[in-house]
């Protein structure tokens, strides 16, 4: 219920704390003002009381303190300021580099990006490395292209260079000539040189008044084509110009014009002459052309006998080249031909020689020829003999199918014997097998001795697994000892039972059903 | 010192859980390091040795292959009853080499009748070259 301390941080409060905080105020106690709760103020909030001359010194010596740290203040500001500005430039510096970094890492930026983009894009990084091969590639060629262009630069400016060494040369060729040239001549080409800088001078002049006198023709008609009063005037003054001009020329048409019989008469007169002349001409055409004719008959007649006589000659000549060429012909495969025929000579010569050879023996079997009846006897024979030709063929058939029947046979027996061989064989292990036998049976007492040794060993045996069949039931009655023990307990085990109970039933009910 | 679980001791083999014809238990005992009694398959595999008298046994060194866990049981009784869990070891892995271990056995127990339970081995068979037993008779 402590006003002060409910509000502990104005002013008035600190300042009415001394006051309030010794009197135990209470709300309910409070006098409700005109200005609210507010209204319970202190004395020393009313400011000062007495106002003398000490007092107003006084402030006007704090609001002289308090322009005074201003002025400080403003100072030390202007010097902010200055030092700021001397800085300036270095900043400006400063700044220029950075834009640059700036420019680099963005640049950078660029490039990472693009990278970024490439990979979300999942291009294959052979697919990056040919675009960077491609780039490379061009700059190259860009890089060339520019060394090209600098190498033509080059090129033009030293032509240029060349160019005006030789100008120099001209020129210092020509003061020469001037300074060797006779004082006449001399003189006349300076009277020239002048001229032709005076018509230098001239040309210029015109060509600047041309110049000038051009643009005022653009102005002016850039004027007409605006408006259409003045485009008007110039048609109709070209209209003017040609009907003058027309005019003119009719007026000294008719200056020249006589009287109409003056005229008449100088017209037929004219008439005249022309007829004179017309026939003149044409009688000079006829002749000119009977000429032609004339000239074109012997042109054809001398045709006609250059003909004749040419054609005649010609097949003569002709014939001749024929023959000519066959005869080469002739004479060219003469060789050939003879030896062709020379060849065929031989033959029919050797052939011929054979022919006689038949012949001649022939003859010669001819006178031991058999009589009529020894050839009956010899056909007979043959016909006999052919017989028998036949029959030994057919026991040839036969003899051959018997062969192979024995071959076949043979195989048989081939493969018999492999069979018997390999009996042998066996029998032989047999036999060898039985003749040890018979040895190690002969030695009754070493065989004796062996199943001694084996019954006495298998007797050891039997005593070893004895026990251990002693021990192994002993062992099991162990385990089955304990297995009945824990058995026992299994079934004195309650949850078990009933479990069992359980899981019977469940199996029984299907057998019920 | 002597070995008492070999034949020239009177040691004998009274139980074995496989008896293969060319790879008898008895190859367990008879002092030779070639020969060797190879099991038959499966889980876990035994033998029991019986001593000519009871000893007391302060270690045992085996020499076998593949052989994963071993226990060492013991009786006082020579008919092989009321076996003690004597040690139990796990050996090695060690493929194409003899496993050579020695089990230290403490309590200074009365034994007469030794088994060896292999419990399980690296591979479906294991075989056993020898076995010596160390202790006072």
């Amino acid at each position: 219920m402590n006003p002060a301390a409910a509000r502990p941080g104005t002013r008035g409060g600190q300042v009415a704390g001394g006051v309030a905080l010794n009197a135990q105020v209470t709300v309910v106690d409070r006098p409700t003002t005109q200005q609210g709760l507010g209204g319970m103020k202190t004395a020393a909030r009313g400011g000062r009381q007495v106002q003398d001359k000490t007092y107003y010194l006084g402030l006007i010596r704090s609001k002289i303190n308090e322009l005074n740290a201003e002025i400080i203040k403003l100072t030390k500001d202007i010097e902010n300021a200055s030092e700021e500005n001397s800085s300036y430039l270095a900043y400006e510096k400063r700044a220029e580099a950075l834009a640059t970094e700036i420019r680099d890492l963005q640049g950078e930026l660029g490039d990472y990006n693009t990278l970024v983009d490439k990979l979300t894009t999942d291009e294959d990084i052979q697919d990056v490395e040919f675009d960077c091969n491609n780039l490379k590639s061009q700059n190259d060629r860009d890089a060339k292209k520019i060394e090209e262009l600098f190498d033509v630069k080059k090129q033009k400016e030293d032509q240029i260079q060349l160019l005006e060494t030789e100008m120099d040369q001209e020129r210092r060729m020509a003061d020469n000539m001037v300074n060797d040239m006779k004082p006449e001549m001399r003189q006349h080409y300076m009277k020239l040189k002048e001229l032709n800088q005076h018509l230098l001078r001239q040309l210029e002049s015109g060509q600047q008044e041309l110049d000038q006198l051009n643009s005022r023709i653009e102005g002016l008609q850039e004027e007409l084509s605006q408006s259409q009063v003045k485009q008007e005037a110039v048609r109709l003054y070209d209209q003017l110009h040609e009907l003058e001009s027309k005019r003119n020329a009719l007026q000294e048409e008719a200056k020249t014009r006589g009287s109409p019989a003056e005229e008449r008469e100088k017209l037929l007169k004219q008439v005249k002459e022309d007829n004179q002349e017309i026939a003149s001409m044409d009688r000079q055409s006829r002749e000119l052309q009977e000429k032609i004719e004339q000239m074109q008959h012997e042109i054809s007649q001398l045709d006609l006998d250059i003909e004749e006589s040419q054609g005649e000659r010609n097949q003569k000549y002709k014939e001749l080249k024929k023959r000519e060429e066959s005869m080469d012909e002739f004479l060219n495969s003469f060789e050939e031909n003879k030896a062709e025929e020379l060849k065929k000579i031989a033959e029919l010569e050797t052939n011929i020689t054979t022919l006689l050879e038949h012949m001649s023996r022939n003859m010669g079997r001819f006178t031991n020829l058999p009589t009529p009846k020894d050839l009956m006897t010899m056909k007979e024979d043959l016909a006999f003999k052919e017989d028998e030709m036949k029959k030994s063929e057919t026991t040839t058939i036969e003899l051959a199918t018997q062969r192979d029947k024995l071959q076949q046979d043979l195989q048989k027996m081939d493969q018999f014997e492999e069979k018997l061989k390999e009996e042998l064989v066996v029998i032989k292990k047999k036999a060898d097998q039985m003749e040890k036998d018979v040895a190690m049976y002969s030695d009754l007492e070493k065989l004796r001795a062996d199943a001694e040794a084996k019954k006495q060993k298998l007797m050891e045996s039997r005593v070893i697994l004895q026990r251990r069949r002693d021990t192994f039931k002993k062992q099991m009655q162990l385990l089955n000892a304990d297995y009945n023990s824990l058995k026992a307990q299994l079934m004195e085990n309650e949850t078990y039972t009933q479990a069992n109970f359980s899981t019977w039933s469940t199996a029984l009910r299907p057998l019920k059903a | 010192m002597l070995d008492y679980a070999s034949v020239k001791e009177g040691a004998q083999i009274v139980l074995s859980t496989s008896s293969d014809e060319n790879h008898p238990p008895e190859n367990i005992i008879d002092g030779l390091d070639e020969t060797f009694w190879a099991t038959t398959g499966l889980y876990p595999q035994e033998v029991i040795i019986r001593f000519k008298s009871p000893i007391n046994i302060s270690s045992v060194a085996i020499s076998c292959f593949n052989v994963q866990k071993i226990a060492l049981e013991g009786s006082e009784q020579d008919n092989s009853d009321k076996f003690v869990l004597l040690s139990e070891q796990e050996f090695d892995r060690d493929d194409h080499h003899k496993q050579n271990e020695e089990i230290r056995v403490e309590g200074n127990k009365q034994v007469h009748c030794l088994r060896l339970l292999i419990t399980s081995g690296y591979d479906h068979f294991v075989a056993v070259y020898n076995v010596k037993v160390n202790g006072r008779g």
